[in-house]
């Protein structure tokens, strides 16, 4: 296969892995405005029961992404009513408690699963590979670029072309004329927030196909969720996956052109994205 | 009011006796001939490196129950503290046990850089440490610290060998994890193969925690070398070598320090892992007397085969308890140093001994991985005997 | 008005001495107890200290001038690779010169950064400062002929203090720290109850109002951060000093969350409150540490959330309350 080919492919398997990071939380910082620093921690839950279901009881595998997708969205309802609720308006103290459920979850995996990595795994049918344009190329990061195609179009859908998009976004737009037109906000919140978690739950089963499971991921996957979003703007689909992409891109061709300065060549991303447009590319105006 | 009152007299009255209990001398100072011997374990529970915690805990209560948790007449006390994979964590639990608990031997913290940074506080304690894996050689003029397994050089040397004399390789391309473990492995390793005869060619970093290894693979596709020599932590070389195989790469692949790669993911995953050639200091086939025994009674205790995360500390106790024999239970610096230093023991990784600057000789054994008797394991293909880090 | 009885103005000066009780005490306890301590928890006073002259660097630029930032830990560890690096890489033995280094250096990153990250408001801010600052982490780990990588700088033991016969031990260390938490603690105390500590609060509350009122918020805001970052530097370069290793995490998003942690936990906007929280949440991390070796983030994590949720003006101001309420009772 053409070298060029082959790191546009990369370029999009990556940036099909950090959509399915990045779709949920955008979601939640852009109607809740909170920053759910343990996002990430969701993702590593949801990995950890696919795990469980998938490789130590031998269930299937999707059911498997669906449980881990139900428990995270659990634990965000947990978080919500219990916690988020009672911190109404206070963005600052929401993020923070966020980053107080990092250290309980990542704790709470290390000792129900233990510390050690578990290698990835996925569904049977997915554990070839294809062969595209003359080389292999494995078949579970096809079923991840798919994955993340439904999940856009789906979550693209909800937000133009339902009511309840439409309720989602006047809530960003605009609180106190949502709620004077009767959209029940809290409400609102509340099931974007576990529409959010479900997301990085059940992205973090089908990732676990390229990334394994381990307890440190939660921190790495909220870096990279971070990326994403300083850089495409939150908020919107189309913002998160302008994110995920340039980031894939960059990530691709950085380490092909320059392969000693990968992890720079991210960060130098961001910051350029940050002067020049501190919302994000696609963000809404701040 | 009355009760604010109160409440300040009852402040000022508890305030009193705490201002009273004077000054606390340190009672910590470690008991060189009587009373309990406190053993110290400082590992990461918490952090990245948390996957050693509980393995290097088991390995040392092993030893320890095995000995009844008593040598010389000495009762022997276990103290663990959490290093929480930063140093200066590390640094404060080590002055907590040395002068609170009074322990007299630490083992751990893991990682090279934490140790470097407690490794000179314990000297000038005058208490002995000892590394779970390689230190560097660096560390040993400090006068305190064990080095075992041995030295990093010794974690690539026997594989650059094996590579170079018996497989016969000329060149390699390299690909390490980008961070000190990872630099050092492979540059130890480029180094040791080049001064064999071979030469390296490329060498590749990649960021740990990456999850794509195309672009890596994508260059390696473009490169023709006798082998690919590859470090980098479990959780990367597992991913790596899946795509390595479905990127249709066929070069062969050699590993220093293979034992990143546990047991446990060899039999999960052999699968994907087989084709590398690592250097391992144990794994729970090898073929010695006293390894049978220790994988029989540990298997029985933990339900599970032991990694060399409980192999290390279960030898490094025996060396404590055996130089604790010698001196009769004395843990005093000096002499518990001295008949360390004159131990010569068979251990589950073979017969072992003690250079004089505390780095110890033990074997090394170049493996590849295999299917025996339905299992994948690590199966060794040469025994390196007690080899010595040339640089001293 | 009449002429106040002669006693009265008396009476208000002993007023003025006995609000100050509690910070009295706490000094005297800091001096005269501590060094009665074993080494070890004189270590941990020590590390209490460093930590708050860090929080309070923190709350200047938190909860007076209004600015989140997830990247405050980048000054911190920034100041202690200078001060590592001089005396690592350089061999200079001079505790003066390390700490002009350190506090030099960090300076000049805040003025830097503060340039970047004000570009950009509310939580927006968080994300430019968490960027900032994992830049400067990639730095600290990828340029290891300088940082030494991820292993950290060590070897970097307390250098001279230019008294010709003086031997550095761990209680000296403890007083030195001790002095230069006092000197931060003054100038910060006496520069959030200037004009300027004044104005910056008007920003925080009301930035547009200020604007319209003819002031320069931007020029406010970015000294504020750059003298936040200084401070930031001074607890950096002592705390590298003080474990003899400086490493990437130093630096990192964690250390940041941590420390914002200790000001939130101690109460936004009282520069006491950053003290009181550093103390609580190091001697929490360290005990929970001790009683259980791998659970005890639970502890840590149960503790943040309790914070937040229950004692949200902090701990320190609840302190705080409480003692005026004994003083009213006292009638004081």
């Amino acid at each position: 296969m053409n070298i060029v080919m082959l790191n546009i492919l990369n370029a999009i398997s990556y940036g099909a892995i950090l959509f399915l990071l990045a779709s949920g939380f955008s979601l939640i910082f852009g109607v809740m405005g909170v920053l759910n620093l343990s996002h990430g921690a969701l993702y590593m839950v949801g990995a950890y029961i696919g795990w469980t279901t998938a490789v130590a009881h031998g269930i299937s595998f999707w059911l498997g992404a669906l449980a881990g997708g139900l428990v995270a969205g659990l634990i965000s309802l947990i978080m919500e009513a219990g916690f988020f609720r009672r911190l109404y308006k206070q963005l600052n103290e929401q993020m923070l408690l966020t980053f107080g459920f990092v250290y309980i979850l990542d704790n709470l995996a290390k000792w129900i699963w233990g510390p050690s990595y578990r290698a990835p795994f996925t569904s049977p049918a997915l554990s070839g590979s294809f062969t595209i344009l003359g080389s292999r190329y494995p078949a579970v990061r096809i079923a991840i670029i798919l994955v993340g195609i439904v999940i856009a179009v789906g979550l693209w859908w909800l937000q133009d072309k339902t009511r309840a998009g439409a309720m989602i976004r006047a809530g960003m737009d605009d609180k106190e004329t949502a709620v004077a037109l009767g959209i029940n906000l809290p409400l609102v919140a509340t099931v974007a927030f576990f529409i959010g978690s479900f997301i990085a739950g059940f992205a973090g089963v089908i990732g676990a196909g390229v990334t394994g499971v381990y307890p440190e991921m939660s921190m790495s996957v909220m870096l990279l969720v971070l990326a994403v979003i300083i850089i495409g703007g939150v908020g919107s689909v189309q913002g998160t996956l302008v994110g995920a992409g340039i980031l894939g891109a960059i990530d691709a061709f950085g380490k092909a052109l320059f392969p000693d300065y990968a992890m720079f060549t991210v960060y130098l991303a961001m910051i350029i994205v940050l002067i020049v447009k501190p919302s994000g590319i696609l963000g809404r105006q701040v | 009011m009355k009760q604010s009152r109160l409440l300040v007299i009852v402040g000022i009255a508890l305030l009193i006796p705490f201002l009273l209990t004077g000054p606390r001398l340190a009672t910590g100072a470690q008991q060189t001939q009587g009373g309990p011997i406190k053993l110290g374990v400082l590992i990461d529970f918490t952090g990245p490196m948390s996957f050693a915690g509980q393995p290097v805990v088991d390995g040392v209560k092993m030893r320890l129950a095995e000995a009844g948790y008593k040598v010389a007449g000495r009762t022997i006390e276990l103290v663990v503290e959490d290093s929480a994979t930063d140093a200066s964590v590390a640094v404060e639990k080590a002055k907590k046990m040395v002068e609170k608990d009074g322990v007299s031997f630490i083992i751990g913290p893991m990682i090279s850089g934490m140790r470097m940074a407690v490794i000179p506080y314990l000297a000038k304690q005058k208490i002995l440490t000892s590394a779970i894996h390689a230190d560097p050689l660096e560390s040993s003029k400090f006068g305190n610290n064990l080095i075992f397994p041995s030295t990093l050089t010794m974690d690539s040397l026997p594989v650059a060998e094996y590579a170079s004399k018996v497989l016969g390789y000329r060149t390699a391309t390299c690909i390490g994890a980008d961070y000190n473990a990872g630099h050092e492995y492979i540059d130890t390793l480029a180094k040791q193969f080049e001064s064999m005869g071979g030469k390296a060619i490329q060498k590749q970093w990649a960021p740990l925690g990456t999850m794509d290894w195309a672009p890596y693979l994508t260059n390696l596709k473009k490169t023709t070398a006798d082998c690919v020599a590859v470090w980098t932590i479990d959780s990367d070389i597992v991913p790596f070598m899946q795509q390595y195989k479905t990127f249709g790469l066929t070069m062969p692949l050699i590993m220093p320090q293979a034992n990143v790669i546990t047991s446990a993911i060899v039999a999960e995953k052999g699968e994907i892992v087989k084709g590398i050639i690592g250097n391992i200091t144990y794994h729970y086939l090898l073929d010695y007397p006293a390894n049978k025994k220790f994988v029989a009674d540990f298997k029985a205790k933990y339900k599970r085969m032991p990694e060399h995360h409980e192999a290390h500390p279960y030898i490094i106790t025996s060396m404590f308890l055996a130089g604790l024999e010698k001196t009769k239970g004395d843990t005093s610096f000096d002499k518990l140093k001295k008949a360390i230093l004159s131990l010569k023991m068979d251990t589950p990784e073979g017969p072992i001994s003690i250079d004089p600057n505390m780095v110890v000789r033990a074997n090394k054994h170049v493996c590849d991985i295999q299917k025996v008797n339905g299992v994948w394991v690590w199966h060794t293909l040469k025994t390196y005997v007690q080899p010595k880090d040339p640089a001293y | 008005m009449g002429r106040e009885p002669a006693d009265g103005s008396e009476r208000r000066g002993l007023l003025k001495l006995i609000r100050l009780v509690p910070q009295f005490v706490i000094v005297l306890l800091l001096i005269f107890l501590v060094p009665l301590e074993p080494t070890y928890i004189q270590s941990l006073a020590t590390k209490i200290l460093i930590f708050a002259i860090f929080a309070m660097s923190l709350d200047l630029l938190i909860g007076y001038a209004g600015i989140m930032s997830l990247g405050h830990a980048a000054f911190f560890g920034a100041a202690g690779y200078g001060a590592g690096i001089l005396a690592v890489r350089y061999g200079i033995d001079n505790i003066w010169l390390g700490l002009a280094s350190g506090i030099l250096l960090a300076t000049f990153i805040a003025a830097v950064f503060g340039i970047i990250a004000l570009q950009a408001r509310g939580i927006y801010s968080i994300l430019i400062t968490f960027a900032l600052g994992q830049l400067l982490y990639s730095l600290a780990t990828k340029w290891r002929s300088v940082t030494n990588g991820d292993y950290g700088l060590w070897g970097i033991s307390l250098p001279a203090l230019g008294l010709s016969g003086f031997e550095w031990n761990g209680t000296y260390y403890y007083y030195f720290v001790f002095l230069a938490f006092l000197v931060c603690y003054l100038c910060l105390y006496r520069l959030v109850k200037s004009p300027f500590g004044k104005s910056l609060q008007g920003i925080r509350e009301g930035e547009s109002r200020m604007r319209a009122l003819g002031y320069n918020t931007w020029l406010f805001k970015y000294v504020a951060f750059v003298i936040a970052g200084m401070f930031a530097g001074v607890a950096g370069v002592l705390f590298a000093y003080h474990s003899g290793i400086i490493t990437p995490g130093d630096l990192a998003v964690m250390n940041s969350g941590f420390v914002m942690l200790m000001v939130i936990a101690g109460g936004i906007g009282t520069i006491y409150g950053a003290v009181i929280g550093a103390a609580l949440i190091i001697t929490i991390q360290y005990y929970a540490g001790i009683l259980t070796a791998d659970r005890w983030p639970l502890i840590l994590g149960g503790v943040f959330v309790l914070t937040i949720m229950y004692a949200r003006a902090g701990v320190g101001v609840y302190f705080y309350s409480l003692w005026k309420r004994v003083l009213e009772g006292w009638k004081f």
